[in-house]
């Protein structure tokens, strides 16, 4: 019994590693130290997205604007950079921030539905991306680079320890404190939550903010990797973090979830294209991996809540 | 009149759990037999049994006789048993027609395609033998709850059963909807149907039934005559304990120094609410009755700030306070507990977050949970309302409706409210854990808390609260005084007569 909870909890890091095992035989490449880390540094900006859309999906909406509020931060990066580290930095975050809380007002007060309206912001954001730089580019300083990749004995630190810290926050927040408490009962019903005194508006709007926020940090981690501002960069990443949360463990309808199983998944989505490419398989399949292995993690869920569901009856 | 329907030897176990055993009755034509028993004594396993929803493990079912299978609900429909089930079951952007002949809408075919005005024609026509006026073009959705059991019924009445199942119908329903009902079940009676009827209202019993089969942990204590016995002696069957027993005994009002605490000044919502004025004193428990959906409900809701309201003033003290929203009451130190449950939980979450829900910000450093202090919270509370349970971790859902409820309780009561408001806080719930919420609420108002209760069950209303406040169409017709039992039955008679407008 104890074990069935202790799987059931950790079931997509048994599988991470399942998978690393299996891909460590089949190539000694991804025994090599330079691959965990290359898997570190692209986790890192979906594991950033992630951890906003899955405080929406928690909170019971969906966030789909997060690829252009990233793919908006690289190219305000590469442009206000030159010029002012600063504001380089602080300038991409407002505005992620700034676009979040704009969903986030029009889903919790306006009503609208959030799918449409962070749908909306991601074409609105977009060309706003496109017309500032319509073709990759810019100068993003090599000291910015340098701080955030550089390598001591091959090994990148600074995203390890960001996505430690990352992920050591957001299941902190959840769990701990007040705020990630109303976005579980808000997610569950935001009816019982109001009933109950918590102040939904302002805990909804926060969420699409922090999701903004989140979005836009993974834009600037990005445009150091890509050292240049790229306005469709982030087009797969609404999606991936969807499948990231879901993944993970998180009910897409909201109210049930945590984010360590979220990184999980991030890592095992990361690592897929890398193996493959290592491997000497098509590209393309990763795709369909992706896909599979989706289909079937949460098959095999909705089976355990099956069968529950009969022993109660 | 002849036996109709015959169960022999019925026994069901689920894991954990003898549902039914060795259950041996029978069911007769022109008859209205109520089962009667605890949540959990077996009743609706048995129910379930007969339409073929759930197997017995050992057992057989006669129909007129004839051993019988039944393997699913559209074979129960074929041997004549039809039931209405406790759970809604229409389809609510249909029509009232279409929901009447759902999955028999085949048979109101012109050259193959559906004909409107048939499946209207034709709903028009069972409607009509049962005297339910109802629009049949109506979308279900926007029928009221009362409205929605009388098409349910009609769905039913749709095959002619000849054995009709009812569980729980009226407890949605207004004292209205159940005369016109119960009129409607006397003459299917009459027609020589047999009537299976489940209500945890014991008057109800008493009204409309022949026989109660008494139901008590799986086992069968005995079918008898409604007739040969008394309110009072059915409970003892169902339970071993004598009514007195069940509510608790109240502490002279004259001991008690009777500040008023709360006070509701000329309180109006177009078209619910009437000038509204209503003294809540310390320790008090004060009940709204009247018929259903006169305002009772609407009256809390305002108070609780969950409702706009177009005038009217709260005052603590002879302070007036402001209460918007749920959040500013809640700083009032004003909890209110609604009868929907699923408005109260979130099932899957455990019972302990549950609990600390209401009151996350009397436990917290700079937005952080002290975890510390909220499992000491959350365990001693309860300790002190009694919650059975594996651990504090167990997932509500996988609770009983009385350990719902006081999860409920103890929700609010974590919140250290002063004002109290209860919507039917002990519907639904079987006899024991009615008496347990009981106690619970004059407990509560022993302790000096206000308690203000919408309450329908007439039982209740003339044991419960200290003082009753009748509403009829949004206003207040009148108030009791509930001193002692001894008069009851007077009581009874003028509340039912201020309910219903009769002078």
């Amino acid at each position: 019994m104890k074990i069935r909870k202790i799987v059931g909890e950790w079931y997509i890091y048994i599988l991470m590693i399942v998978i690393w095992v299996i891909a460590s035989l089949l190539t000694p490449y991804f025994r090599q130290m330079s691959v965990f880390m290359t898997i570190i540094v692209f986790s890192l900006p979906l594991a950033l997205v992630a951890l906003g859309q899955n405080l929406v999906i928690l909170s019971g909406r969906i966030d789909l604007s997060v690829g252009s509020i990233l793919g908006l931060s690289t190219v305000i990066a590469s442009v206000t950079m030159k010029n002012n580290l600063l504001i380089g930095v602080s300038l991409p975050l407002l505005l992620g921030a700034g676009i979040g809380f704009i969903n986030g007002i029009a889903v919790s007060k306006l009503r609208i539905d959030s799918f449409i309206m962070t749908f909306g912001m991601m074409a609105v954001c977009q060309g706003i991306g496109l017309l500032i730089r319509d073709y990759p580019g810019g100068y993003i300083p090599p000291g910015y680079i340098n701080f955030l990749l550089k390598e001591t004995k091959h090994i990148a630190l600074t995203p390890l320890f960001i996505l430690i810290i990352v992920l050591l926050v957001g299941e902190f927040v959840l769990k701990r404190t007040n705020f990630g408490r109303a976005i579980y009962a808000i997610g569950n019903d935001d009816v019982i939550a109001y009933r109950s005194g918590i102040n939904v508006t302002l805990i909804r709007t926060t969420v699409f903010a922090i999701s903004g926020f989140t979005a836009a940090i993974a834009g600037l981690f990005l445009s150091a990797v890509m050292a240049s501002g790229d306005a469709t960069v982030g087009a797969l990443y609404p999606l991936d973090s969807i499948t990231a949360v879901v993944m993970g463990g998180t009910i897409l309808s909201g109210g049930r979830g945590d984010y360590k199983g979220t990184i999980g998944a991030v890592l095992i989505l990361t690592s897929l294209a890398r193996i493959f490419n290592l491997i000497g398989i098509n590209i393309w399949y990763t795709y369909i991996a992706k896909g599979l292995l989706l289909l079937i993690i949460v098959a095999i869920r909705m089976f355990g809540v099956k069968q529950e569901r009969e022993a109660v009856l | 009149m002849g036996e109709i329907l015959r169960v022999d030897n019925i026994s069901k176990s689920f894991p954990g759990v003898q549902a039914l055993s060795k259950i041996n009755t029978f069911f007769s034509e022109g008859e209205i037999c109520a089962l009667v028993g605890e949540n959990g004594a077996g009743k609706s396993t048995l129910v379930y049994i007969l339409m073929g929803a759930i197997r017995p493990d050992k057992g057989k079912v006669f129909v007129k006789g004839n051993e019988v299978d039944i393997t699913g609900v559209h074979k129960a429909k074929g041997y004549g048993i039809g039931a209405v089930f406790q759970d809604p079951s229409l389809i609510n952007h249909m029509s009232v027609a279409e929901n009447i002949f759902l999955g028999e809408q085949g048979k109101f075919r012109n050259n193959g395609i559906l004909s409107y005005s048939k499946i209207f024609k034709a709903a028009e026509q069972i409607l009509n033998d049962l005297k339910v006026e109802i629009d049949v073009r109506q979308l279900a959705v926007l029928l009221s709850p009362a409205q929605r059991k009388l098409i349910e019924f009609a769905k039913m009445m749709r095959d002619d059963p000849k054995v009709i199942i009812l569980d729980e119908i009226t407890a949605a329903l207004d004292y209205e909807s159940v005369d016109k009902l119960f009129e409607i079940i006397r003459s299917k009676r009459d027609e020589g149907k047999s009537v299976i009827f489940i209500s945890h209202r014991l008057k109800e019993v008493f009204e409309i039934a022949d026989t109660a089969l008494v139901l008590k942990e799986g086992k069968m204590v005995q079918k008898l005559e409604v007739k040969d016995i008394t309110e009072e002696g059915l409970v003892n069957l169902m339970m071993g304990r004598k009514l007195s027993e069940v509510f608790p005994k109240k502490i002279s009002v004259g001991a008690k120094e009777n500040k008023v605490t709360y006070s509701i000044r000329n309180l109006t919502i177009k078209g619910k609410l009437e000038n509204i004025n209503l003294d809540i004193a310390q320790g008090e428990i004060v009940a709204l009755a009247g018929l259903r959906g006169h305002g009772q409900s609407e009256l809390l809701k305002a108070v609780f700030g969950q409702v706009p309201k177009n005038s009217g003033k709260i005052f603590i003290n002879n302070k007036e306070v402001i209460v918007s929203n749920p959040v500013k009451a809640k700083m009032k130190n004003i909890a209110f507990i609604s009868n929907r449950r699923e408005d109260e939980l979130c099932f899957t979450h455990s019972i302990r977050r549950n609990i600390a829900l209401s009151s996350l910000s009397k436990r917290q450093k700079g937005g952080f949970i002290m975890q510390g202090k909220e499992k000491q919270e959350v365990s001693d509370i309860s300790v002190k309302m009694n919650i059975i349970a594996p651990s504090m971790t167990t997932e509500v859902n996988n609770l009983s409706g009385g350990n719902k409820q006081k999860v409920v309780f103890s929700k609010w009561l974590l919140t250290l409210p002063d004002l109290l408001l209860c919507d039917e806080p002990a519907e639904g719930l079987d006899m024991g854990a009615k008496s347990e919420v009981y106690h619970i609420l004059r407990r509560l108002a022993n302790e000096g808390k206000s308690i203000l209760l919408v309450l329908s069950d007439m039982i209740e209303i003339l044991n419960l609260p200290d003082r009753v406040v009748v509403l009829r169409e949004g206003k207040i017709v009148k108030e009791f005084s509930i001193i002692g039992s001894e008069e009851s039955e007077i009581l009874e008679k003028e509340i039912l007569k201020a309910s219903v407008g009769v002078t």
